[in-house]
């Protein structure tokens, strides 16, 4: 079976030859310390390429050539021992533990391996158990919290939410601040499939989030993950990478036995935050009961017997006026999430496979299968290893079906998070289940200013179905022992087919809610096909000068290409009930399509030097040709440079300090534009309504029409260059480390569609406009304060504070709009963080009393919008504690976040309805507002005279009070502090002792109990959403907040590990 | 075995290189849609129409509307009590201003520019009197707009000064008169045909649709530059000059979303109520005094069958319940085939009829007020022909004073307006103070009151406006103070434009 598995894999790759072999050496490793087994260990023929690891077991069996003398027995954290091998044909070795030794391998830039102290920068790694332990079903969600200097928040607890990752800091103000994605040294495309609308330009009408496609990948396929955060350390990657690099290394297999690996986890969820409500006034408007109102403005609830809703049949229903309190929790379920995946793994020294299925069946918090996501990944790669040519494969096949909930502001029907919140205090959702109980039904149901919250969720729908391949192939040549050459080619290449449908919902010209608008129905059929090539030829040389210097060099050329193709079709007024098809209609469906392609060709070369292994400097450039650049303005070239100094080594130092590194670097990245900015357009006829439109063709007459944004031939690409230093410094042998950076960042010249007056006859222009700086201090603290035989305790802390400001704005502008919600702007404005939200704020006189209106006390409103905050928080906190005592460890990591603000509309309607607890200020009462006056004309020097104000908010203008349309200062009610501190995971596991296992075929055994964001804390003012949710998608508009986002989950489950 | 990687990397290389056949510079010409040089001016006229039709038929109707009261807030939803209570700020109604200039005026101008250049006097002519309507009423609306630096941002002029709308008014001329001085019969001249979405490709209909227009911007002057109206309207007399007798109106909307009529689209089809817009009882009392047939052309019943009942203008707070229980208020009847009127025929004769009392001793004025509201009645296929007979209701008065004769036009102007063209009313209520007030003795009067008169204009129940003055304009948007440094300093909403000067509009 191994043979034939073997086979099946190798032939993948190239044949190869294979070379003599003379004599078979086999043995065991085990530590010098306690006498483990250590498995793992490299062990490779001095002289050659030939080598092995370690199983399991420690023990080994290598191939030695003739002209082999002698074994490298080398494993991280241990004194690498050279044995001669003499005559024996089984060898022994027990390795000792070298503290100072860690040289670690990183995976840097374009794939080159290097030892963790050789590198000059910043570069987190983390590894698969931390990755697999909490059971997250996409990979960068499990690291949350654990990574100093990268934010990583999901969008919602809806199953395949998009992930949002972004470090140090928003840099581009319009275009994109997602890292770059590499997945074995080729790029893959995340694309997030949210809201199908312009990735930048966020609509809140029915906004749907399918996921970003870095979720695709099997966590249980990667063998490590590492973040390049800093412009040196990702100027290889050329323009894609000005936000840093998630580099995925997945698991290729070992020269080793066969390997089975299955992993089962099943864990349910529950809303993690809910809005809590106010339980003292009911159904009503302006302190009056009114049984057709959408909102509790109404009196105090008295528990008295009342009837309501509409009279059906002339019948009538009566309940108790009191609080139905957990109203909205009832309506959500428990959410489940079945995670499973086998891998199949070996090889030998000529070569290795590995084999992997994975399953992710989802069913979220929302009633019925409304929101579903199952996930099947398939992955194939196998690798092969000679004397001068090797080569290593991989294919993965990602199939993803999806049932989302629509978020955001209903346009063509309602959403449910938003009808939901309409809900009075005194009624039960629950009991509005039965959408045809004739109470219930859409003819009858309790307001006519709000749906049925079940009817979009039973009526209208989506299905997201995406099929995805991607994969690399690489083949190197090493032409003697110091000159290599390597092609590598990956694509990815992936179509989702997405239909979504909204029901028919009409009321009959009899009923109560005849007046509400009459919803047509709809059908919206997508296709969207995206591809990426790449390819990557790059020459490496290596040469010492003597003994103390050696020189690594390495030239690369680069050409990425990428498409999209997206057709789009749609009709309105459907026929038939219930049946969803394009052909449903009288009207022809309208429809369009949006093809975009790029292409990237860049050349690169680095050059390490190094000096007595504790001296490394490493130079590198790029120069990219980017195809949506201007012609003779779309080449740019970047340089960068780092070192670092293990100073530990260079000098005998004594004491506790057993390492010390200390780094330095500056790079340049740059970041194009998107495709198409260059050249303006004419796009076809259409009128903006405020609500709706009217697009051509209008009577058999078709038209088009300039285009309103402006483009620019003069474009140029953002450019960011960044220096950093920091120290790497650990103590007490390892016991305690702290790993600490300083980096300060400046991007110039960012892309920008720039808001322009409408006058000038266009909305935008595309312009290099702006100049953004982040700075900060990313700081990781670790270490194990007791470890005894049986006990450990290991605890690591990590501290973000990235200071992000605007330094300045070209043409002369001080801020720049990125988006509107109400009254409220989101703005790019200098001197200020890169994210402001501004609203309205009352007149004040001289001395800062509040001006009213003399008619109805209302505050006035200056005219100009103010600051009201910035999104960008202060600084953020992980902390993880592992305990392990014997076989059973626990550990469990909080996140916190401090500062920064965001909009909430979820907030923003409870205020409007009346069910959020603030709306209670005051017993609502009449109120004069405290400190206000009156303007009463002006005195003889022209100056206005105040005096103080007695005029009341009348009780039936106390609701109008609370909402912006009538107060438009009040805007800053709906913004929600950012602050929270969460439990992000607690795993409690225990591997099954191996004299237990000896007797049946598995070799390793994990039961664990995990949980995922247990506990959530906020400031006392927001008690309505997880101020990590967002409908916005996941880049810088996402941090304006959310517009009727479904909640965020709490889960808790099961996972069980088994390895053959 | 090196050979053979060597060989291999070639072919893969020489692969790829023939992927590379594009240049970078191809790659990035927009395969989704055409190079604005390459459209002929055929496709950009109609969107233009279609954008000043939609904002003018859409927003500045409903505005108008509400402020011309023959419509009011629903007292059971929210939509447009700020509207109607006089709440305005600078984001009111800020959406047609940008839809005009960068959605119609730029488009315009294209027109304009390209027409001039291939000699296509029709559609030159077409594209500068669509300019210069839309001109007029941002101008009328904002007092002062950006005119000649606007629509230059392909010039680098990104931030238009804003110049006061009497200066707009004298271009506005100059530019009509120098496309009608056009060969509108060159060869070089096209016939658009449908792509006229106004009238199908007849130019003389577009030289009377020009010279109503400049009788319409005169007029709109009479009384802060007398002279200059005055001198206008005769040289255009002189010249001969044919007028309107037709809608200058859109008419291809369809009852499908995203093809009807603006409001109609917005308001009812769009709008989670199509409830907000109840008959007001200012225009409501005035045609039922007269038994005016237009009644049920112009509302619906709240509930199918039940009788029409008006709501007191503003009185969005009144209970819902009893005699304004909300489903038993008359609705505005909207369709979504209504057209978008630019310049009505009742209209037109309107303008004529009240330049000839004014400049030619009243020749012709009765027979043409006659013929405006022959055509206003006519529009709902109704006959008003006994209303102007001598003893109806809107008979002319011949034997009354100018003031009598002006009030009687503007009146019958503004009910023929009513629904379709609010905002034109709302500027002629500015110009000549009709339909007048229901103040005594210096006060508003309330509705029902002693004193009050039905038809006259009322101050809204819930209005909020400084020394419960009446709008005159809006306010410079959002929009322009945030992105255009050149926008002046705010005016109060209850601030006179440069045109509105007539005592007796000054109501207090």
């Amino acid at each position: 079976m191994k043979q034939i598995l073997l086979s099946v894999f190798l032939g993948i790759s190239l044949a190869c030859p294979v070379l003599a072999q003379d004599r078979t050496i086999s043995g065991s490793v085990t530590s010098a310390e306690d006498g483990a087994p250590l498995p793992g260990v490299n062990v490779v023929v001095k002289g050659t390429t030939t080598g092995t690891v370690t199983d399991a077991n420690g023990s080994y069996t290598l191939q030695v050539p003739t002209a082999g003398t002698t074994l490298i027995f080398s494993f991280i954290g241990f004194v690498t021992q050279e044995i001669e091998i003499g005559a024996r044909g089984s060898i022994a070795v027990k390795l000792a533990p070298d503290i100072k030794e860690l040289s670690e391998i990183v995976v840097t830039a374009i794939g080159v391996e290097r030892s963790e102290k050789s590198i000059g920068y910043a570069a987190t790694q983390v590894n698969s158990k931390e990755l697999t332990q909490g059971r997250a079903v996409n990979p960068m969600a499990s690291l949350q919290g654990k990574v100093a200097g990268v934010n990583i928040s999901t969008a919602s607890g809806a199953p395949g939410a998009s992930t949002k990752v972004i470090i140090r800091g928003y840099s581009s103000i319009e275009g994109n601040n997602n890292p770059l994605y590499v997945v074995d040294g080729v790029p893959i495309n995340n694309a997030a499939n949210s809201n199908l609308h312009d990735a930048t330009n966020v609509d809140i009408n029915r906004t749907q989030d399918y996921g970003n496609r870095a979720n695709d990948i099997n966590p249980d396929d990667i063998e490590s993950i590492t973040i390049l955060k800093g412009a040196s350390a990702t100027a290889l990657y050329g323009s894609r990478a000005a936000n840093g690099v998630i580099m995925i290394t997945t698991k290729k297999g070992n020269a080793d036995a066969l390997r089975v690996d299955v992993t089962s986890s099943v864990t349910f969820s529950q809303p993690l935050r809910l809005p809590q409500f106010q339980n003292t006034f009911g159904q009503g408007w302006s302190g009056i009961f009114a049984s057709e109102e959408n909102g509790s403005w109404g009196p105090r609830m008295d528990g008295e017997m009342r009837f309501w809703g509409n009279t059906v049949d002339n019948a009538r229903l009566i309940k108790p006026f009191s609080p139905v309190k957990d109203n909205l929790r009832d309506f959500y379920e428990t959410g489940t999430s079945y995670i499973n995946s086998i891998g199949i793994s070996g090889g030998n020294d000529k070569g290795t496979y590995y084999i992997s299925y994975g399953n992710v069946q989802e069913d979220g918090v929302i009633p019925s299968g409304a929101d579903a996501y199952e996930r099947n990944t398939l992955s194939v790669r196998g690798s092969t290893r000679g004397s001068k040519l090797s080569t290593s494969s991989g294919i993965n096949y990602v199939n993803k079906k999806a049932n989302i909930v629509t978020t955001g502001q209903g346009s063509d029907a309602a959403t449910v998070f938003q009808e939901i919140i309409q809900i009075p205090r005194d009624i039960s959702i629950v009991d509005l289940k039965d959408i045809n109980y004739k109470f219930n039904n859409l003819d009858n149901y309790f307001t006519k200013y709000a749906q049925n919250p079940y009817y979009p969720v039973l009526k209208n729908g989506n299905d997201y179905n995406e099929d995805r391949v991607y994969g690399n192939f690489s083949v190197s040549y090493a032409f003697n022992d110091w000159l290599n050459a390597t092609l590598r080619v990956g694509g990815d290449v992936s179509n989702a087919q997405v239909k979504d449908w909204i029901a028919i919902a009409r009321t009959s010209p009899t009923s109560p809610n005849f007046d509400v608008t009459q919803t047509a129905g709809r059908v919206d059929e997508r296709s969207r096909f995206a591809s990426e090539l790449n390819g990557d030829f790059l020459v490496t040389a290596g040469h010492s000068f003597g003994e103390s210097i050696k020189v690594n060099s390495l030239v690369g050329v680069n050409i990425n290409d990428r498409k999209t193709n997206n057709f789009h079709a749609y009709v309105t007024e459907l026929g038939i009930d219930d049946f969803y098809n394009l052909s449903n209609s009288p009207n022809p469906p309208a429809s369009t399509r949006v093809a975009s392609h790029r292409r990237l060709l860049g050349v690169y070369g680095q050059i390490e030097t190094s000096y007595n292994d504790y001296l490394f400097l490493n130079v590198q450039a790029r120069n990219d040709w980017s195809s949506t650049l201007p012609p003779g303005g779309n080449s740019f070239f970047y340089p960068g440079a780092n070192l670092s100094f293990v100073f530990t080594e260079a000098m005998d130092l004594s004491g506790p300090l057993s390492f010390g590194k200390l780094r330095a670097s500056i790079g340049q990245t740059g970041n194009d534009a998107d495709p198409y900015d260059v050249y303006s357009i004419a796009t076809p006829g259409s009128v903006s309504l405020p609500h709706g439109d009217i697009i051509f063709p209008l009577s058999g007459v078709n038209a088009y029409e300039v285009y309103n944004e402006l483009g620019n031939l003069n474009l140029q690409p953002e450019i960011t260059t960044e220096y950093e230093f920091g120290a790497d410094l650990r103590f007490f042998n390892s016991r305690l480390n702290i790993d600490a950076t300083y980096y300060n960042g400046l991007t110039r010249g960012q892309i920008l569609k720039v808001d322009i007056p409408f006058t000038s006859g266009y909305s935008r222009r595309i312009s290099n406009i702006g100049k953004v700086r982040n700075s900060g201090i990313e700081l990781l603290i670790s270490g194990v304060p007791v470890r005894t035989e049986n006990f450990s305790w290991e605890m690591s802390a990590n501290y973000t504070k990235n200071v992000s400001r605007v330094e300045e704005l070209m043409d002369g502008l001080d801020k720049v709009t990125l988006n509107e919600i109400y009254d409220l702007n989101y703005v790019a404005k200098v001197g200020k963080p890169l994210g402001m939200i501004q609203g309205y704020d009352v007149e004040r006189d001289p001395q800062g009393r509040v001006v009213v209106n003399a008619a109805d006390g209302f505050p006035k409103i200056l005219p100009d919008k103010v600051d009201f905050g910035s999104t960008v928080p202060d600084f953020t906190l992980g902390f993880s504690n592992t305990f392990t005592y014997k076989g059973v460890g626990l550990s469990f990591l909080f996140d916190y976040r401090h500062g920064a603000w965001m909009y909430s509309y979820t907030r923003h309607l409870n205020f409007f309805v009346g069910n959020a607890t603030q709306t209670l200020y005051n017993d609502r009462q009449p109120f004069v507002i405290p400190n206000s006056v009156i303007n009463v004309g002006n005195d003889d020097q022209g100056d206005p005279v105040y005096v103080e104000n007695s005029t009341p908010i009348d009780m039936e203008n106390v609701n109008s009070y609370w909402y912006h349309s009538q107060n438009p200062s009040r805007g800053r009610d709906f913004l929600v502090e950012k602050t929270f501190l969460k439990l992000r995971e607690v795993v409690i596991g225990y591997d099954i002792p191996k004299h237990i296992l000896s007797k049946t075929p598995i070799s390793a055994l994990n039961v664990s109990v995990v949980g995922r964001n247990l506990w959530l804390w906020t400031p006392k003012d927001n008690n309505q959403v997880d101020p990590e949710a967002s409908n916005f998608g996941n880049d810088l508009m996402s941090e304006l907040g959310e517009f009727a986002v479904g909640p965020t989950v709490r889960s808790m489950g099961f996972s069980i590990k088994a390895t053959f | 075995m090196k050979n053979i990687f060597i060989k291999t990397m070639i072919i893969v290389l020489l692969t790829s290189a023939s992927a590379c056949d594009q240049s970078l510079e191809e790659i990035n010409i927009d395969p989704n849609y055409p190079n604005p040089e390459t459209v002929a001016v055929e496709y950009f006229f109609p969107s233009a129409v279609a954008s000043t039709a939609g904002v003018i038929g859409g927003d500045y109707n409903l505005i108008g509307g509400i402020w011309s009261q023959y419509w009011t807030q629903n007292n059971a939803s929210n939509q447009y009590k700020d509207v109607d209570a006089f709440i305005i700020q600078p984001s009111t109604f800020e959406l047609g201003f940008a839809e005009l200039y960068a959605g119609a005026l730029n488009d315009l101008k294209f027109v304009k520019n390209r027409s001039k250049a291939d000699g296509n006097w029709s559609y030159y002519l077409m594209a500068t009197v669509m300019e210069a309507y839309t001109f007029q009423v941002v101008a009328d609306l904002y007092g002062s707009v950006p005119f000649d630096e606007a629509l230059r941002a392909e010039e680098g002029l990104l931030h238009p000064v804003y110049r006061e709308g009497s200066v707009i008014y004298d271009s506005l001329i100059v530019r009509i008169d120098n496309a009608l001085a056009r060969d509108l019969d060159a060869e070089t001249s096209e016939n658009p045909g449908t792509a006229d979405f106004i009238f199908g490709g007849d130019m003389e209909k577009w030289i009377q649709f020009a010279n109503t227009l400049k009788l319409k911007i005169y007029l709109r002057q009479v009384y802060a530059r007398p002279n200059v109206a005055e001198a206008g309207i005769e040289a255009l007399y002189n010249a001969g000059a044919e007028f309107l007798s037709e809608d200058a109106a859109m008419t291809q909307f369809v009852d499908q979303q995203d093809k009807s009529n603006p409001l109609y689209e917005q308001d009812q089809r769009r709008l989670n109520t199509p409830n907000n817009l109840r008959a007001s009882t200012t225009l409501f009392a005035y045609l039922e005094a007269n038994d005016d047939p237009r009644l049920s052309e112009l509302y619906q019943p709240g509930t199918p069958g039940q009788p029409l009942r008006p709501l007191r203008q503003g009185d969005f707070n009144a209970p819902n319940s009893g005699a304004t229980l909300a489903t038993g208020l008359a609705r505005a009847l909207l369709r979504p085939t209504d057209p978008v009127y630019f310049i009505s025929e009742p209209e037109s004769y309107f303008l004529q009829a009240e330049a000839r009392e004014r400049y030619f001793g009243g020749d012709e004025a009765k027979e043409l007020y006659d013929a405006g509201v022959d055509a206003a009645f006519d529009r709902f296929n109704l006959n008003g022909g006994s209303f102007t007979d001598a003893g109806g209701a809107y008979a002319y008065p011949v034997a009354g004073t100018f003031e009598e004769k002006l009030e009687q036009i503007i009146l019958q102007k503004w009910v023929a307006m009513a629904g379709a063209q609010g905002l034109e009313a709302f500027f002629e209520r500015n110009r000549t103070g009709y339909p007048a007030a229901n103040i005594v003795d210096g006060e508003w009067v309330d509705y029902g009151s002693a004193g009050w008169e039905p038809g006259k204009t009322t101050y809204p129940i819930e209005g909020v406006s400084e020394n419960e003055r009446l709008p005159r304009r809006l306010l410079f948007t959002d929009y322009e103070r945030t992105r255009n440094p050149n926008t002046p300093n705010q005016m109060p909403f209850t601030t006179p434009v440069w045109w509105d000067v007539n005592p007796n509009s000054q109501y207090f």
